[in-house]
């Protein structure tokens, strides 16, 4: 019955749609739980923060975390997104949609570690599968690095026009920069296990064909707009924000190096501030230890510690000057400095991490318009100029400092590294360990059992405390 | 050829009055006829015949000897034992219960109107077997959930169909999802009790196979009142006044304030971990200055009574005026009932303007037209917000201290800053309970009007054919308006939800009904039925606002954000059904429906069900077993199947649109895999019953027992969020519902100076079980919240599941670091059906008195608490008390290194134990048994002798009273409650449900 088909045909929706209209979704998407996970877990666990009111992630009593579920729902539409650019030949749109997916499954992978991924969304296929295998951690970075070496093959000037990008505005070159340097992130973060000294060698040998991100100008950084695209904590009540404080580890290090980030990254306390405005003393910046107890928390946290910086809330839907970080130039720079240092590239490494603290410095002078900069004195400092026996935990220490509100990279790199030397949270319910991976969301053992089952036995226990292939043993 | 002769005659009843469509049977012969608008017969007799036979459902069977005669008057007379065995069923058709193969049961107006609910749906609870009634969230004018038989579908909500005078009418939830849930009632909810005749519950697929699709989960038939059988002009007056009172609230510990590690904080979220309430001087903002003055100092008492304090006495006037007229060939009602309701959460209201029309007339001999027009006006100045979040004035007294002042919160603006800062005791987080109330208002207004318009016609006294055309319609406007100042929405919001609905359906009915003799009977009809559903909905919203307190969607400070949803739907239906009956003793009905539905692919969207049934009166097919103890048995079996569709659109995907950044449009893949190729449901039902009277009637026993099977059902099974999709629609499925019902009637003393008691009871079990997922598939979640409601192969509908103690192998529970281990797998933790539901009714009657108690009793069954987890967490509950000075050793025990256990001996402070998520779903999960005396009035009917020189006559008066008494063994809330999420009810939850009311009045009606 044709009448029958017109009443149901759907009124209200579209079954088929132009590219574009997915870069939105897959960009802001992603980028805005970067944000909130940088907030809610990154920062805490990394210990740029603490939370003072129920504080389970401090106390190590995780969940699986919504890293999972937003990776493969943005996911869905990233792999629309290709495909609707190969069927209309759009290279440009296929190459974004590329380095979307290697951003989110590195993202996922380093956090949870195996995942499906070869036999992941292919749902509606002609061949469904419902339930797909995990795949090792180390063939999902097989797949990201090709998919970003193709990235940046399709990415060109006659890879057509690309419209809605909220992340750099249809330029293709940047979208280049940027595949480029995930890969140095993914290489660096896998060389325990591969060598990466080939490959960086190769990107950095032609840099016309292999452009990186350099400069703060080309950084991958979601620059929010008016209501309703304002950084993501915009959306929280006051009493969210003020839940996380400056963290003793992050306050003490910044103290200690004078760092002038600190007046970025968090406020003097509130008791500082009346004593400065009434001229009987300097701000101060205080942080408080992960996990401390309720006691000694006490009730005048208010006013004796710091919260984290004005850039990043402001009150409910008022604008602030924080971006999505997805990726800096000063990160860049320090890959390069630990590549040189690790003899991986030839070249200066203190040469990359001066360039990498100058960039980190500048672009939060810029991001919130505090006057600060890097003085020759700040980098003179002993803890500060690269010595050759100190040089790896130096540059990983100023990059943990750059990675602020980076998404978890701070801890990946941490896991990674063991710089900082990070102290777990003072009362925890992980029998005093620092965890290095997200379980697997519940989930999984109803709607994908067997796989699930399989990917436990073959990684090790659904815990907090399993390490990723790339840590190494 | 035998020699003839005229009789004529007239029938009358009770009163004296003709009566229509009475049987006319030449004894032992075919010749008949019916007698007509006035009563009045006429046939020709064979001289040979010696008596007539007169019958009319309900009443009793008359025998006239002819004998010399030409005029025959005859007097029918009710059946005493038979009255209430009249019952509509299908279709509006009216028949004796005896005829049935199936269970209904009924509900007569006058058990409504007096004791009465502003939900109707709420005035069957305990009074129907097999019929589950839970209150929802109980905000005023707020939704219930009812089950009939328990839950045979995984997708759909497992509500029956609601038929008013042969027209279906629209049941859903209205609810506002946006942020947190507001209930805007279901549908059945404003029927008016008033305007009720009879309520007829048909509870099975049998009963309501001629229904179609959405009868499988049964059907609600109510027939409205009319002036039938009324010469002249009468007036009634129905008026009733109640006062509403909280009937629990939660068991608050008054030991401890606002704090935490035992200090005094007011930025700490209003948790209740301060310190000890004795009376201390403490400075705390207690004045209405911004930003709060911290120098006062106040003596540091708790307020225990503070939270009843702010809830009211809520005051429901009900007043009825209706008017009836009636002659010979035709009738006419009028109706109006105006309902004024204050909610016991201040400022809440509900006003509620039902206007109903019925008339009849018969234009000629064979034409009938009659119609039913019921007009319905619903305003809310103010709806209270539900579920968990600040919007909610329950939560916001979760995280409001117990030393609190109630009265120091009512004047809630900060002076100087009216209008847009509110005074409070937590200003991170709550907001004044008051200002949530006065300020931030979600309005109401509903028009909608339902109606029938139904022409017969008698072609000859055995071929009839009825038309009728009936639809329900209705226009919603629900505004969401917040001040500045709220945490949620601190430049201020306005909503605007429009919601346009329309059910036209047409039908036909063709019937032909013959004697054949005086044995046998036999009956069949055709009908056809066309049902359009058309659904707008429209909601805009400005998050914040230019100018404080102009609530207009051009005041809007950021982009408007706009959802739309249209949505059409229709089923063409063809049916035919038939009744055979030999001596009024044996009766044999089949029925037949084809669907037509627009929602299923066209190879698949035409499908066919039948339905049989028999009824066997064994005290009158076997006279002997007529004994002074056997009044009367009956046997009855019947086997029917029900054929189901789905919603629209669910057979190909499309892209959702996302919030456009700046003049980027946005959109996203449905996260749902539709399906082309769906198939039609199926549920098949066996039932078989008995009903057996004892001591002339004084004793009846209705059981049943039931076996339902649905297969197939349409569902939309989550997937694996890796493949993907989140979920895909697919025919699977097997649930297996089997249940027994039991109705018990008995008037134990009936006294020769009028005392008389009766006793109704009901009672009811269901176990409703999941045979078969699909493929590759135990588990299909439900939708719910907090716990996991999961249908299991092998399972139970309604299993809850949730994260529980870990616990050694003696079950000790285990703990690490002082704190309690949970499983990382969810472990059931409940099962929110009950073992079996029952209600009780006494009546007692002596002289113009009644005394009349309705006990509600449900047995088992689970419920989940958040206000137990919440309040807890908060240090609010009287739970949390424990080890507050010294801290707090769990009972349990601690795992050694060697995998052996020893008990648990690390001291913890009392806020982390309790404060940090101790309370799982296993242990905020609780039995949720509970009795209630759902009903309880006291009535006196003036003797008519008394008013002779007054107009009123029949004057009734009444104290009545609602859930007057609550017992349960659950902590802190009433346990008969369910969760809401957008329009779905969530059964098994408490999500911060606001208190259940009591509610005490006084009813009086009379006639004019």
């Amino acid at each position: 019955d044709n009448k029958f088909e017109e009443v149901n045909a759907n009124p209200n929706n579209p079954e088929v749609v132009n590219p574009e209209l997915l870069m939105v979704t897959v960009i802001r998407g992603t980028v805005n739980q970067m944000v909130n996970e940088a907030f809610s877990t990154g920062n805490v666990v990394a210990q740029y923060a603490t939370e003072i009111r129920e504080p389970n992630t401090d106390r190590y009593i995780w969940g699986s975390f919504d890293t999972w579920g937003n990776g493969y729902t943005v996911l869905r539409d990233v792999n629309n997104l290709y495909k609707i650019a190969e069927e209309r030949q759009l290279n440009n749109y296929k190459g974004i949609a590329l380095v979307m997916k290697s951003l989110i499954y590195a993202r996922m992978t380093d956090a949870y570690g195996d995942l499906p991924y070869t036999d992941a969304l292919k749902g509606k296929e002609e061949n469904p599968i419902y339930a797909p295998a995990y795949d090792r951690q180390e063939v999902i970075y097989r797949g990201i690095l090709a998919d970003l070496v193709e990235a940046n093959r399709l990415l060109s000037a006659t890879g057509g026009m690309v419209r809605s990008d909220i992340l750099y505005n249809g330029d293709i070159t940047r979208w280049k920069r940027l595949a480029n340097s995930l890969r140095l992130r993914v290489l660096v973060r896998q060389s325990k296990r591969v060598d990466p000294s080939a490959a960086i060698r190769e990107i950095l040998a032609d840099p016309a064909a292999n452009p990186l991100i350099l400069t703060n100008a080309d950084n991958a950084v979601l620059r929010y707009v008016e209501a309703p695209n304002l950084y993501p904590l915009t959306g929280q009540r006051s009493g969210f924000f003020f839940d996380r404080r400056l963290s003793k580890t992050l306050a003490d290090q910044l103290n200690a190096l004078q760092d002038p980030r600190l007046a970025v990254f968090a406020q003097p306390t509130a008791a500082s501030q009346d004593a400065f405005t009434a001229g009987r003393g300097p701000l101060v910046y205080t942080g408080v230890r992960n996990g401390e107890t309720d006691q000694n928390l006490g009730s005048s946290i208010d006013r004796t510690v710091s919260a984290l910086g004005s850039s990043y809330y402001r009150g409910l839907q008022v604008a602030v000057p924080a971006q999505g970080l997805i990726m800096t130039a000063a990160e860049v720079q320090f890959i390069l400095a630990e590549a040189a240092q690790r003899g991986w590239i030839t070249g200066n490494a203190s040469t990359y991490y001066t360039a990498g603290i100058q960039a980190s410095v500048d672009y939060y002078r810029q991001m919130s318009g505090t006057n600060i900069s890097v003085t020759p004195q700040y980098l003179a400092q002993p803890t500060v100029a690269l010595t050759a026996d100190r040089a790896l935990e130096q540059i990983a220490t100023q990059k943990w400092i750059a990675l602020y509100f980076n998404d978890l990279q701070g801890w990946h790199e941490w896991k990674r590294t063991g710089f900082p030397r990070l102290q777990p949270s003072f009362v925890n319910n992980n029998s005093n360990r620092i965890p290095v991976r997200f379980r697997y969301p519940t989930n999984q053992q109803v709607t994908n059992r067997t796989n699930y089952t399989e990917a436990v036995k073959v990684q090790g226990p659904d815990d907090i405390n399993t390490r990723l292939w790339w840590m190494g043993n | 050829r035998l020699a003839e002769r005229p009789i004529r005659g007239r029938v009358l009843n009770e009163q004296g009055e003709g009566m229509p469509g009475v049987n006319v049977v030449v004894e032992g012969t075919r010749i008949g006829t019916l007698s007509s608008a006035t009563g009045d017969f006429s046939l020709n007799v064979p001289d040979s015949a010696s008596t007539l036979l007169f019958s009319y459902i309900g009443y009793q069977r008359q025998t006239v000897r002819i004998r010399n005669q030409n005029v025959i008057e005859v007097r029918m007379v009710a059946d005493a034992g038979q009255l209430e065995e009249v019952v509509v069923t299908a279709l509006g058709v009216t028949r004796e219960k005896r005829a049935l193969g199936y269970a209904v049961q009924e509900v007569k107006g006058d058990n409504l109107t007096q004791a009465r609910e502003t939900n109707l749906i709420n005035s069957l609870a305990g009074k129907v077997a097999g019929v589950n009634v839970t209150g929802g969230s109980n905000s005023i004018g707020g939704s219930s959930r009812i089950v009939i038989r328990g839950e045979t579908s995984l997708a759909g909500d497992n509500q029956p169909l609601f038929v008013v005078d042969g027209i279906p009418i629209n049941n859903s939830v209205s609810a506002s999802s946006q942020r947190q849930n507001i209930d805007y009632g279901n549908g059945a909810a404003e029927i008016n009790p008033d305007d009720v005749e009879t309520i007829s519950v048909l509870k099975g697929p049998n009963a309501a196979a001629l229904y179609g699709s959405r009868a499988a989960n049964g059907v609600i038939l109510i027939t409205t009142k009319s002036g039938k059988n009324k010469k002249g002009v009468g007036v009634s007056v129905n008026s009733t006044t109640s006062f509403e009172s909280v009937l629990r609230l939660p068991d608050y510990q008054n030991e401890y304030g606002q704090g935490r590690g035992g200090q005094y904080n007011i930025g700490d979220g209003g948790r209740s971990w301060g310190p000890k309430l004795d009376g201390r001087m403490i400075a705390v903002p207690v004045n209405t200055e911004w930003p709060p003055k911290t120098g006062e100092m106040v003596p540091w008492v708790p307020y225990p009574d503070n939270v009843k304090e702010f809830y009211e006495v809520g005051r429901t006037l009900t007043n009825n005026i209706a008017l009836t007229a009636g002659n010979d060939n035709g009738n006419f009602r009028l109706s109006y009932t105006n309902l004024n309701q204050t909610g016991i959460v201040p400022n809440t209201d509900q006003q509620r303007h039902t206007a109903s029309i019925t008339g009849k007339y018969a234009l000629t001999n064979k034409l009938h037209i009659s119609t039913g027009v019921n007009y319905f006006y619903t305003i809310s100045n103010n709806r209270p917000v539900l579920s968990y979040g600040n919007e909610s004035i329950v939560y916001t007294w979760i995280w409001e201290g117990r030393q609190v002042r109630t009265d120091k919160m009512r004047d809630y603006w900060v002076k100087g800053l009216e209008g847009t800062q509110p005074f409070t005791y937590n200003y991170q987080f709550n907001d004044n309970p008051y200002y949530t109330m006065y300020e931030n208002l979600n309005g109401l207004l509903r028009n909608r009007l339902t109606g029938n318009i139904t022409a017969t016609y008698q072609f000859t006294p055995e071929l009839s054919l009825l038309v009728r055309t009936g639809m329900d319609m209705s226009n919603e406007r629900a505004d969401r308006r917040r001040t500045f100042g709220s945490n949620a929405f601190p430049l201020g919001m306005y909503s605007q939800d429009r919601d346009y609905f329309e059910e036209r359906n047409s039908d036909f009915l063709l019937t032909y009904d013959k004697t054949l003799s005086s044995d046998w009977q036999f009956k069949v009809s055709v009908g056809g039925n066309q049902m359009r559903q058309r659904r707008d909905e429209l909601s805009t919203r400005a998050n914040a606002l230019s100018v404080p307190g102009v609530y207009n969607l051009g005041n809007s400070q950021v982009p408007l954000v706009n959802i739309q949803s249209d949505s059409r739907y229709r089923i063409n239906s063809l049916y035919s059904f038939g009744q055979v009956s030999y001596k009024n003793a044996l009766f044999l009905d089949l029925t037949a429906r084809n669907d037509w539905s627009s929602t299923l692919p066209a190879s698949n969207n035409s499908y066919f069900y039948p339905s049989v049934a028999t009824s066997v009166v064994l005290t009158d097919l076997f006279d002997r077993l007529r004994t002074q103890t056997l009044s009367f048995a009956k046997l009855r079996v019947g086997w029917a199947r029900v054929g189901n569709d789905t919603d629209p659109y669910r057979l190909r995907n499309v892209y959702n649109y996302n919030t456009p950044w700046q003049s980027n449009q946005a959109v996203s893949e449905s996260s749902v895999i539709n399906n082309a190729d769906l198939k039609p449901e199926s549920v098949d039902t066996y039932e078989i019953g008995t009903d057996i009277r004892f001591f002339n009637n004084r004793l009846g026993l209705d059981v049943t027992y039931y076996n339902t099977v649905s297969r197939n059902q349409i569902i939309n099974i989550p997937l694996d969020q890796t493949s993907g999709y989140t979920s895909r629609f697919l025919n699977a499925g097997e649930i297996r519902s089997r249940g027994l019902e039991v109705v018990l009637n008995a008037t134990p003393v009936k006294l020769s100076n009028g005392f008389r008691w009766d006793v109704a009871l009901n009672w009811a079990t269901n176990r409703a079980r999941v045979v078969e997922l699909v493929d590759g598939l135990d588990t299909y979640s439900l939708p719910s919240r907090y716990v996991s409601v999961q249908a299991r192969v092998g399972g139970r509908m309604g299993d809850m599941y949730g994260r529980g103690f870990l616990r050694d192998p003696q079950g000790n529970i285990i703990h690490a670091d002082g704190l309690p281990l949970f499983t990382n797998e969810l472990i059931k933790v409940g099962n929110y059906n009950p073992d079996w539901t029952g209600g009780l009714y006494n009546t007692f009657t002596f002289k113009g008195f009644t005394l009349g108690g309705l006990l509600d009793m449900r047995k088992g069954g689970s419920i989940y608490s958040y206000m137990y987890v919440r309040g807890n967490e908060a240090g609010q509950l009287v739970e949390s008390l424990p080890g507050r000075d010294n801290g707090y050793v769990g009972p349990g025990v601690i795992r050694n290194p060697d995998g052996t256990f020893r008990p648990n001996d690390v001291n913890v402070t009392a806020e982390r134990y309790w404060g940090s998520g101790f309370f799982n779903p296993e242990q905020a999960t609780f039995d949720a048994t509970f009795l209630k005396l759902r009903e309880l009035k006291f009535g006196y009917q003036v003797p008519n002798r008394w008013l002779t020189r007054l107009p009123f006559r029949d004057v009734n008066v009444l104290l009545v009273g609602r859930n007057l008494f609550l017992w349960t063994k659950v902590p802190h809330i009433d346990p008969d409650t369910t969760g809401i999420s957008g329009d779905t009810l969530l059964p098994g939850i408490e999500d911060m449900s606001l208190p259940s009311a009591r509610s005490l009045g006084f009813n009086i009606n009379f006639r004019l």
